[in-house]
């Protein structure tokens, strides 16, 4: 038993581990990782899919022995901790005592951050739970966290016959969120590159001579995108608020992201009042005509010019013919058409398509992660006890 | 101004500050080429001509540098060619406060060849564009500052430790058999070189830690998950492993001297890899990755 312990807490077992896990961190990136099947039998071919696939490789930071590996690591930390600290004065009563110490005592305390650490990695594997929902301007939508759907659940109903022997971990109970799109916003910003040349000569050449700016490529660059949320919990209004990408809503602990967006749009035929509803970026077929197209990303909102001005966009976007699907199934360059500005008709052999009826979507991403409070505090101690400890070693030369 | 004038004076500026770089990078290479005539003569006066050279061109850059913040009203390094031009020149801005706080200048022949190389790739590399693009959406926080500017100090400081503790490497053999007399190295202050590698890793890693942190802070801020294993934050953990491995080593009787150097060069490697590897590696074996640089 003494030997067991002795071992636990040995640093040689710590090198052992370390070594381990960057040889184990280092291989998962060798291989794409929670790829589809059907993606992954593509590149390493049938017989290399199921062998990787049997190593865990696909998966690797989630495999039991890769688990096993970051539990052992945690266990040598703790037992390693106790070793140091038993027997020893661990609290501290007055400030000079903590002044005096405060290389031992950080140090203490960077290592018991990261066993923290551990703890609030490990409330997340067991609970946290995540989804996305696109939801258009004035439209509602509803998201639930389901206590059965966590690791923890499964863990509570693990039956050794009949018996339940950890079901008094009882899953948390249901949360079911109202969630309403009252605005949402783009901007974008006028931006042209530099006609750069990609070869080595080309760009020996630059460093010479003069340069231009490239007039082709599209100017809209995103500069943001914004929802205003309502958030209901049982009917009632609990929380709104504009969100933006790094600026999410929090309520208990869920939190909502704004994460991509989404448009609809109505292109009308001719004047035939037929109309075809299209999504962009997606194929789509127009009556009287061969072929398939796609249009790209609708401009619409705020344009910041250059010279500092700024213009409400008039909804605009281009045009795509998509090539014939060849035999292999591989699609050449989509074609440019033309530019279709709302209330603008374009004729495309012979036919006009009005664009009408833009809609924006927002795409929203949420997780419900209750260890990562767990996780900013153990993160605060830890930036802060290795600094002193690690400045404070540099001091004594 | 209008359209045209403000396209035309950033044109002018654009050419102008790859030009000036161009000079920086040749300043950098005449004195890496001093240098090795100083390491391979003994001719002071090599050396001292290589510091000024390498001073200058530090200058320059900097120059450069500030430039492009001005600019762009943001740190340049968002894109992989600011990026490359700021881990040059900050591994050099270590390097300079190093080598006079050392008084040796043996390192330079490790550090400077990185240093040219980041700026000719950046001045070359195939689908390297120099203009200044505003900031995305998902940059456009100040997370954006800190996060990166801890960890490119702590690049280019581990980018110095590497060059200081591969010239013990080199020495130290050379040394024991009674060799380099006239460099003023001897037995007892090679061993100092060992020293300053620790010394610059134990400044470096609570800034890699800060990065590595702040990042995961971040992309839980921006994406709602604090870690997921994207091959760039996959080799930062990576990274930092190994400089822990590192500074456990330096503590331990029977690692403290050639093995702890040996995890510090793979620690070099492992940081290289996080830096500039990741990119490589995904488009290689097409794997998806958020960080990649735009380029
Ligand atoms: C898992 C078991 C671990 C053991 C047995 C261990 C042991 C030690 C020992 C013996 C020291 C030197 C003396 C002192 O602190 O006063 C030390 C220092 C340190 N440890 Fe750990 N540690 C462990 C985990 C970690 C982890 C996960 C990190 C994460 C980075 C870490 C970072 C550090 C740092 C930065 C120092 C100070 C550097 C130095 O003393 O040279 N340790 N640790």
């Amino acid at each position: 038993m003494a030997k067991i312990l002795k071992a636990l807490s040995s640093i040689k077992l710590t090198f052992l581990l370390f070594g381990l896990l960057i040889l184990a961190i280092g291989l998962g990136t060798l291989f794409p990782q929670q790829g589809t099947p059907e993606e992954l039998i593509k590149t390493f071919g049938k017989a290399g899919y199921e062998r990787f696939k049997a190593l865990g490789l696909f998966d690797l930071y989630h495999t039991w022995w890769f688990m096993l590996l970051g539990f052992a690591l945690f266990v040598n930390l703790s037992f390693c901790a106790w070793e140091r600290l038993k027997g020893r004065q661990v609290l501290v009563y007055s400030w000079n005592e903590l002044k005096r110490q405060r290389l031992r005592y950080s140090s203490i305390a960077f290592h018991m951050g990261f066993i923290l650490c551990f703890i609030g990695l490990l409330i997340s594997f067991l609970l946290a739970q995540e989804g996305e929902v696109t939801v258009y301007t004035g439209k509602q939508a509803q998201i639930s966290i389901k206590g059965e759907d966590t690791k923890l659940a499964k863990l509570a109903s693990w039956k050794i016959g009949s018996l339940e022997p950890l079901a008094f971990l009882k899953p948390m109970r249901n949360m079911v969120l109202g969630l309403r799109l009252e605005r949402f916003e783009t901007e974008y910003e006028w931006h042209q590159g530099v006609k750069y040349p990609r070869s080595v000569k080309g760009k020996l050449a630059l460093a010479m001579g003069p340069m231009t700016v490239d007039k082709e490529a599209d100017p809209y660059f995103p500069r943001d995108w914004r929802s205003t949320l309502a958030l209901y919990n049982d009917g009632k209004l609990v929380k709104r608020k504009t969100i933006e990408v790094n600026d999410p809503v929090h309520y208990r602990s869920i939190t909502f992201y704004q994460a991509s967006h989404e448009q609809k749009l109505d292109l009308l035929i001719g004047e035939t009042g037929k109309r075809v509803a299209v999504l962009s970026g997606e194929p789509f077929e127009v009556p009287g005509l061969p072929g398939k197209f796609k249009t790209g990303t609708v401009y619409l909102g705020i344009l910041y010019k250059r010279d500092k001005t700024r213009e409400e966009l008039t909804p605009r976007t281009t045009l795509f013919s998509l090539p014939k699907e060849g035999e292999k199934g591989d699609l050449g360059r989509p074609e440019k058409l033309g530019e279709l500005v709302e209330g603008r008709p374009l004729k495309i052999q012979g036919l006009t398509l009005t664009m009408a009826n833009v809609q924006e979507g927002s795409g929203l991403s949420y997780r419900y992660d209750p260890g990562v409070p767990v996780l900013w505090v153990a993160t605060s101690i830890i930036l802060v006890g290795m600094t002193i400890r690690v400045y404070g070693l540099l001091g004594k030369g | 101004m209008n359209l045209a004038e403000i396209q035309s004076r950033e044109l002018f500026l654009l050419s102008l500050e790859i030009r000036l770089f161009w000079v920086a990078a040749g300043l950098y290479l005449l004195s890496f080429l001093l240098y090795l005539r100083y390491a391979l003569s003994l001719g002071k006066g090599a050396e001292r001509v290589a510091r000024v050279t390498l001073h200058l061109g530090a200058a320059l850059h900097t120059g450069l540098i500030l430039l492009r913040a001005w600019e762009g009203g943001r740190p340049p390094y968002q894109t992989l060619y600011e990026a490359l031009s700021w881990f040059a020149w900050s591994a050099v801005m270590v390097y300079i406060y190093v080598e006079r706080r050392l008084r040796v200048s043996f390192p330079a022949l490790f550090m400077l060849p990185i240093a040219i190389g980041a700026c000719l790739y950046a001045l070359l590399g195939p689908r390297l564009d120099p203009s200044i693009k505003p900031l995305p959406p998902s940059l456009q926080s100040n997370w954006y500052i800190f996060h990166v500017a801890t960890a490119f100090a702590s690049y280019a400081i581990f980018i110095v430790s590497f060059a200081v503790e591969a010239s013990y490497l080199v020495l130290n053999p050379r040394i024991k058999k009674g060799k380099l007399q006239g460099y003023g190295l001897n037995r007892s202050n090679i061993g100092g070189f060992h020293r300053v590698a620790h010394r610059l890793v134990l400044f470096g890693y609570p800034l890699l830690t800060f990065g590595l942190f702040s990042g995961a802070m971040w992309a839980n801020q921006a994406w709602g998950r604090y870690w997921g294993w994207d091959p760039k934050e996959t080799w930062s953990l990576l990274t930092w492993m190994v400089y822990s491995l590192y500074l456990h080593a330096r503590v331990t009787p029977k690692w403290s001297e050639g093995r702890a150097s040996a995890v510090n060069i793979v620690g070099f490697v492992a940081m290289m890899m996080t830096f500039l590897g990741v990119n490589w590696l995904t488009k290689l074996l097409g794997i998806f990755s958020l960080h990649v640089y735009p380029v």
